[in-house]
C-alpha cells in the first residue's frame, strides 16, 4: 500500500507542478514534437518581425538618417509645429467629447436593463466598421458646398469643412466607440450592487457616480481615453477628406507626413512619423500596464 | 417600525416573481424569508428596500406609503448577499459613507462621524480593521462590515439578503448566533432572506416560507416545522417521504392497501402522502399499514437508515432511531414503551384548523430502537398504530419485522402526515423544559437528547 | 400607486443619460450616415448602376475586396500560428511579441504606410533583395496585399487568443487518452472549438482591410484599374466634385461592412450558445 501511494504521488506531482506553472510543454498529451514547436515559434517570430517590427524600425532609421540635427530641424519647422498644435487640439476636443459621451452611454447601457440594448451597442460600434474615407465623406455630404447644410452654413458664414471643426467632427466620429466600449463591459461586470448600496445609504445620483462608480472604473476610463487618443492623433483617412490640406492651418501630423513624403522630404516626413510612432509605442506600454490593473481589479471583484 | 405589504405582484416577463404577497412585520421582529431559489424572497426584500418596484400592491412603513419614496429616502439598511462593499474605500470609509453623503444641512461634523464609525466598528468587533480594504478581509469580516455600514445611517429597518450565503459552514454558524444577539442588542425590525431552513429556524422569531412567488406559511420556527400548513412546506422543511395515494370513499389507499388514516375533508382522487422518515417504525409482519422488505441498512453515525421496498413498488428510506450500543447486537430484545405524546400529537389533523399546541414529543426514540430485523411494534397511547410492516431481507439479525407509521392525515388539499419528532431534539434545552416532559411521561424512561437530527440520544434502561 | 405606474428604476439618471446618449449618437453617427444614404437615393437605379458598373469602379472594388480577402486568409493562417506560439509555448521574448501584435492597431495608418513603402521600395531593406529576385512589391497590387496583411494581423490574433487560452485542457487530454494522435486532436478537437473565433477574426480582418486607406495608398502606386483601391477612388471622385459617384461607391462598401458586422454578431451569438455555461 505504501509503495502504491508513493508511486502515485511521484507520478502526479510533476504534472501538477507543470500545470501550476502553466508550462503546458511538459504535458505529453498537449504538445507537439520539439521540431514542430521550433518551426512554429520561428514562423511566428519571423512573420511578426518582418511585418510589424521592421516597419517600426524603418520609421526611426529614416528619421535619423541625416543625423539628429536634421531631425530636430525638421520638427522645428513652423509647419510641423502648427501640425502638432492642431493635432493636440483636435485630439483634446474629440477625446473630451467622447469621454463625456462614453461615461454617459456606459451608465445608461451598463446599469439599466432595457429592450434593444444590443442594437444600441451595435450602433455605437458602427464607426469601427466604416471605412475612414467614408467617415470623412459623410461630413462632406452634410457640410460641403453642395451638402445638406452647406447653403445654410454659407449664409451664416460658418466654416466647418476644411477647418478645425470639420477635422474635430470627423475625428470624433472615428473615435466615437473607444471610451464607451472600454467602459460598458467593465461596468456590466461590476454590476449595480455597489451603486444600490450607495443609494440605500442615502447618496444622491451624482454622489453615487463620483464617489462609487468612477473610482471603480478609473482604469477603464484611462484605458478608453488612451486608445481614443491614439486613434484621434493618428487618424488619417477621415481627416484627409475633410481637411482641405491647407498648409499650416488644417494639416494634422498624419496629413503632414503624407505631404512631406509626397514632396520627397523624407527626413521631415519620417521625423513627424517618428513622433506618431512614439505615441503608438507609449500607448502600447501604457495599455499593457493598464490591462494588468484592470485584471487585478477583476480579481478583487471575484472574491 | 412595522412593515405592511399588501397584495404585492411583480412579474419579470411572464414569470411571476411575486404573485399576491401579503405580510405584516411587527416592530422589533427578526423575520426570515425562507424558500428555494426563484421563490421571490429576494425580490420581496428588494421591493421593501426600494431597490425594485412592484407591478402592483402596497408597501407601508408604520402605515405610511413607502412606494412613494425611493430607496434613498426610505432609510432602510440593506446588507447585500455579496456585501457590495466599496472596493476602493477602506473599511472606515465604507462605514462612514452613509454619514458623509447626507445633505449638508444635517451632515454631522467630522469628529462626530469618526466617533460614530468607531462605535459601529466596535459593535461588530472589527475596529482593528478600520484601515484595511475590503479585498483584505475574510468573508465573515466583510459581512460584518457590510452590516456596520448599513447600521451607520440608523436605519428604521434592517434587510439582509442571504446574509450567510457566501460563507463557509463554520463561519456561518458563528455568525448566526452573533446576528441573533446583535438583533437583541439593537432591536431594529429586521428581515433576512435565506434558502437554508436550519438558518431560518435557528435565527428568526418568525419564519415566512415562500414558494413560486407566494407565501406558503407564516409562523414561528416551531409552527413551520411541526405543523406544516401545505405540502410544499412539509417537503421543503425537514426531509419527507412522498407517497402517491388515492382518496376514495373516505379511505386513503396506497396501492391496493387502505391506510388507517382519517380522510375526512379530502377530495377524492389522486393525492400525496407526506411522512417524516423517522415517523416510520418497523414492526412484525402484518402489524402495520405497509408491507415491504428492507433492502439495505446503513449507519450514519448514530442514525440507521433503512431502504424499504414497499409491496406497492415504491422504495422509501426510513430513519430508524439511533442505534444503541446494546440493542444493535443480535439477540437483544427490543422494548416498546408506550408513546402517549406522539400519538396525541399525531392523531390531530393538521392544516388550517390545527390547534396551537406545541408538545415536546421526543418519545419515539424510546419506542422501537429497532435494530432492523428484530421484531418490534409500537403502541400509541389511545390507539395502537401498526401502519406498515415489512420483512427484512438483508439484515444483521434474522427475523420478520414491520414498519410502523405514526402519523395522521388532516383536511386540506392533500393528505399529509404530521411532522415528526426528530427536529425537536435540536431545540436547546432552555427553550424546552426537560423536567416537565419527564414528569409527564414517567414511563417513557427517556433521556433528553442533546444533538440535532437524532444525534446520539440514548434510552435509559 | 402612481410611483408604481412609472415603473421606477432604482438607480437615478436613466432618462437623462439615455436621452443624451441617443441625441449624441444621432448627431455624430446616425444623421451623417443617414445623409449618405439619403444622397444615394437621389440617384436613380440606372445612374447608380452606371456608376458601379463603370470599369474603373469595378476594378477598384475588385482590387479592394479581392486583395482584402486574400490578405485576411493569410492573416487567418499566420494569425493562428502566432496565437498557437504565444499561448502554448514558452520562449524568450514571448511577452514582447505578444505586445507587438498590437502595433498595427496603435500605429497611425499614415506612418505605417510610409514605413511599409520605404521598406519595400526598390531600394528598401526588403525591397532590394526582393527586386534582385525579380519581385516588385511597392507600387503594385502586391504592395496593397502586404499593407492589408499588416493592418489585419491583430484582428485574428486578438480574437482567437482568448478562446485558445480558455480552451479546457482536459478535452485534449481526453482526446489523447482515447488514442487520437496529436494531429487528429488538433484537427478534430481543437480546430472545431476555435472555428467561430477564427471566422470572426477573418471577417474583422477582411472588413478592416477593405476600408483601409492610410497604410495602403502610399505603397499602392494608385494606378487606375490596377492598383487603385475603392476608398482612394472615393477620395478622387470627391476631389473631382463627383459626389454622386463617391456616394454610390461608399454605399456599396458600407452595406458590405454592415453585412459583415451583422454576420460576426450572429456568429458570436451562435458560438456562445454552443458553449455550455460553466
Amino acid at each position: 500500500m505504501t509503495m502504491q501511494i508513493a508511486d502515485s504521488v511521484s507520478l502526479v506531482s510533476p504534472d501538477a507542478r507543470a500545470r501550476a506553472h502553466g508550462a503546458a510543454a511538459h504535458d505529453n498529451l498537449r504538445t507537439e514534437p520539439r521540431a514542430v514547436r521550433i518551426v512554429i515559434i520561428a514562423l511566428a517570430m519571423i512573420f511578426l518581425s518582418v511585418f510589424v517590427v521592421l516597419p517600426l524600425v524603418v520609421v526611426f532609421a529614416q528619421a535619423f538618417s541625416k543625423g539628429i540635427l536634421a531631425y530636430l530641424a525638421a520638427l522645428a519647422e513652423p509647419e510641423a509645429l502648427a501640425a502638432i498644435r492642431l493635432t493636440l487640439l483636435v485630439a483634446a476636443t474629440s477625446v473630451g467629447l467622447n469621454l463625456v459621451f462614453g461615461l454617459v452611454a456606459a451608465w445608461a447601457i451598463a446599469k439599466f436593463e432595457f429592450k434593444g440594448k444590443t442594437f444600441l451597442i451595435t450602433l455605437i460600434d458602427l464607426p469601427f466598421s466604416v471605412s475612414p474615407v467614408i467617415s470623412g465623406l459623410v461630413f462632406v455630404l452634410l457640410f460641403g458646398a453642395q451638402g445638406y447644410f452647406g447653403g445654410w452654413l454659407r449664409d451664416h458664414d460658418i466654416q466647418i469643412l476644411f477647418a478645425v471643426p470639420g477635422i474635430a467632427l470627423a475625428t470624433t466620429f472615428v473615435t466615437f466607440p473607444f471610451v464607451a466600449r472600454a467602459l460598458i463591459p467593465l461596468m456590466q461586470e461590476q454590476g449595480t450592487q455597489e451603486e444600490e448600496a450607495a443609494i440605500s445609504l442615502g447618496a444622491s445620483g451624482l454622489q453615487t457616480f463620483f464617489r462609487v462608480t468612477l473610482p471603480n472604473i478609473k482604469w477603464g476610463v484611462l484605458y478608453g481615453v488612451l486608445l481614443c487618443n491614439a486613434r484621434a492623433m493618428g487618424e488619417f483617412g477621415a481627416v484627409s477628406v475633410v481637411s482641405g490640406h491647407i498648409r499650416g492651418e488644417t494639416n494634422t501630423m498624419p496629413l503632414l507626413v503624407e505631404i512631406l513624403y509626397n514632396e520627397y522630404q523624407f527626413v521631415a516626413a519620417f521625423a513627424i512619423a517618428s513622433l506618431l510612432a512614439m505615441l503608438a509605442l507609449i500607448t502600447l506600454i501604457a495599455k499593457t500596464v493598464l490591462e494588468r490593473h484592470l485584471d487585478e481589479g477583476q480579481d478583487i471583484s471575484d472574491h | 417600525m412595522t412593515i405592511e405589504v399588501r397584495n404585492l405582484v411583480k412579474k419579470f416577463g411572464s414569470f411571476a416573481a411575486l404573485d399576491g404577497v401579503d405580510l405584516k412585520v411587527d416592530n422589533g421582529e427578526l423575520l426570515a424569508l425562507l424558500g428555494p431559489s426563484g421563490s421571490g424572497k429576494t425580490t420581496l426584500l428588494r421591493i421593501i428596500a426600494g431597490l425594485d418596484w412592484p407591478d402592483s400592491g402596497e408597501v407601508s412603513f408604520n402605515g405610511e406609503d413607502a412606494l412613494a419614496q425611493g430607496a434613498r429616502e426610505r432609510n432602510v439598511g440593506f446588507v447585500f448577499q455579496h456585501y457590495a462593499l466599496f472596493r476602493h474605500m477602506t473599511v472606515f470609509e465604507n462605514v462612514a459613507f452613509g454619514l458623509r453623503v447626507q445633505p449638508r444641512a444635517i451632515r454631522k461634523d467630522e469628529s462626530t462621524i469618526r466617533a460614530r464609525v468607531k462605535e459601529l466598528l466596535d459593535l461588530v468587533q472589527l475596529d482593528w480593521l478600520a484601515d484595511r480594504y475590503p479585498s483584505q478581509l475574510s468573508g465573515g469580516q466583510r459581512q460584518r462590515i457590510a452590516l456596520a455600514r448599513a447600521l451607520a445611517i440608523e436605519p428604521r429597518i434592517l434587510l439582509l439578503d442571504e446574509p450567510f450565503g457566501a460563507l463557509d459552514a463554520k463561519v456561518r454558524k458563528e455568525l448566526r448566533k452573533w446576528l441573533r444577539s446583535l438583533h437583541h442588542e439593537i432591536n431594529v425590525t429586521s428581515i433576512f432572506v435565506t434558502h437554508d431552513q436550519e438558518e431560518a429556524l435557528e435565527v428568526a422569531n418568525r419564519v415566512v416560507v415562500m414558494d413560486k412567488g407566494k407565501i406558503e406559511q407564516i409562523g414561528s420556527p416551531d409552527d413551520v416545522y411541526e405543523t406544516p400548513a401545505t405540502a410544499f412546506v412539509h417537503g421543503f422543511i425537514g426531509e419527507s417521504i412522498e407517497l402517491p395515494v388515492e382518496v376514495e370513499g373516505g379511505v386513503i389507499r396506497l396501492g391496493d392497501r387502505s391506510l388507517p388514516l382519517a380522510a375526512e375533508g379530502l377530495a377524492p382522487g389522486a393525492s400525496k402522502l407526506f411522512v417524516r422518515r423517522h415517523d416510520m417504525l418497523v414492526g412484525p409482519p402484518g402489524s402495520g399499514a405497509f408491507e415491504g422488505a428492507v433492502q439495505h441498512v446503513r449507519n450514519f453515525g448514530p442514525v440507521q437508515r433503512a431502504e424499504v421496498a414497499l409491496s406497492g413498488g415504491e422504495t422509501i428510506e426510513i430513519d430508524a432511531p439511533p442505534r444503541q450500543g446494546t440493542a444493535r447486537r443480535r439477540h437483544d430484545r427490543l422494548r416498546a414503551p408506550p408513546l402517549p405524546d406522539i400519538c396525541e400529537r399525531l392523531s390531530r389533523p393538521i392544516g388550517s384548523n390545527f390547534p396551537k399546541y406545541s408538545p415536546f414529543s421526543h418519545c419515539w426514540y424510546a419506542t422501537t430502537a429497532p435494530h432492523l430485523g428484530a421484531p418490534a411494534h409500537a403502541r400509541c397511547g389511545r390507539d395502537t398504530h401498526h401502519f406498515a410492516s415489512c420483512r427484512l431481507r438483508r439484515q444483521r439479525s434474522a427475523g420478520p419485522a414491520a414498519v410502523h407509521v405514526c402519523g395522521h392525515v388532516g383536511p386540506g388539499l392533500q393528505a399529509r402526515w404530521a411532522g415528526g419528532c426528530d427536529h425537536d431534539l435540536a431545540i436547546p434545552p432552555k427553550q424546552r423544559p426537560r423536567h416537565r416532559r419527564h414528569r409527564s411521561r414517567p414511563d417513557a424512561a427517556c433521556r433528553i437528547p442533546v444533538r440535532r437530527h437524532g444525534g446520539g440520544q440514548q434510552d435509559g434502561p | 400607486m402612481s410611483a408604481i405606474a412609472a415603473r421606477r428604476r432604482t438607480l437615478p439618471g436613466f432618462g437623462l443619460t439615455m436621452g443624451l446618449t441617443l441625441s449624441w449618437l444621432s448627431v455624430i453617427i446616425l444623421i451623417p450616415l443617414a445623409g449618405l444614404f439619403l444622397k444615394s437615393f437621389e440617384l436613380s437605379p440606372e445612374q447608380f448602376w452606371a456608376i458601379l458598373s463603370s470599369r474603373r469602379t469595378l476594378n477598384a472594388l475588385r482590387v479592394s475586396f479581392g486583395l482584402a480577402f486574400a490578405a485576411a486568409c493569410v492573416n487567418l493562417v499566420m494569425g493562428s500560428i502566432i496565437v498557437w506560439a504565444l499561448v502554448r509555448y514558452r520562449f524568450p521574448g514571448r511577452r514582447l511579441f505578444d505586445a507587438i501584435v498590437d502595433v498595427p492597431f496603435a500605429l497611425p495608418t499614415a506612418v505605417a504606410g510610409v514605413a511599409l513603402t520605404s521598406l519595400f521600395a526598390e531600394k528598401g531593406w526588403l525591397g532590394a533583395p526582393l527586386a534582385a529576385l525579380g519581385i516588385k512589391v511597392a507600387f503594385t497590387p502586391l504592395g496593397i496585399f502586404i499593407a492589408m496583411i499588416f493592418i489585419g494581423i491583430p484582428f485574428v490574433v486578438r480574437t482567437v487568443q482568448p478562446v485558445l487560452q480558455d480552451l479546457d485542457p482536459e478535452i485534449e487530454e481526453a482526446a489523447g487518452s482515447l488514442g487520437a494522435s496529436r494531429w487528429q486532436t488538433i484537427i478534430r478537437v481543437i480546430l472545431p472549438s476555435l472555428a467561430p473565433a477564427l471566422l470572426t477574426g477573418l471577417a474583422l480582418a477582411f472588413a478592416r482591410a477593405v476600408g483601409e486607406y492610410g497604410s495602403v495608398i502610399f505603397i499602392a502606386g494608385n494606378l487606375p484599374n490596377v492598383s487603385e483601391i475603392a476608398p482612394l477612388l472615393i477620395v478622387i471622385r470627391l476631389s473631382e466634385f463627383r459626389y454622386a459617384d463617391a456616394t454610390a461607391i461608399a454605399v456599396v462598401m458600407l452595406v458590405v461592412s454592415f453585412v459583415i458586422i451583422f454576420a460576426v454578431n450572429r456568429l458570436q451569438r451562435w458560438a456562445q450558445s454552443r458553449i455550455p455555461a460553466r
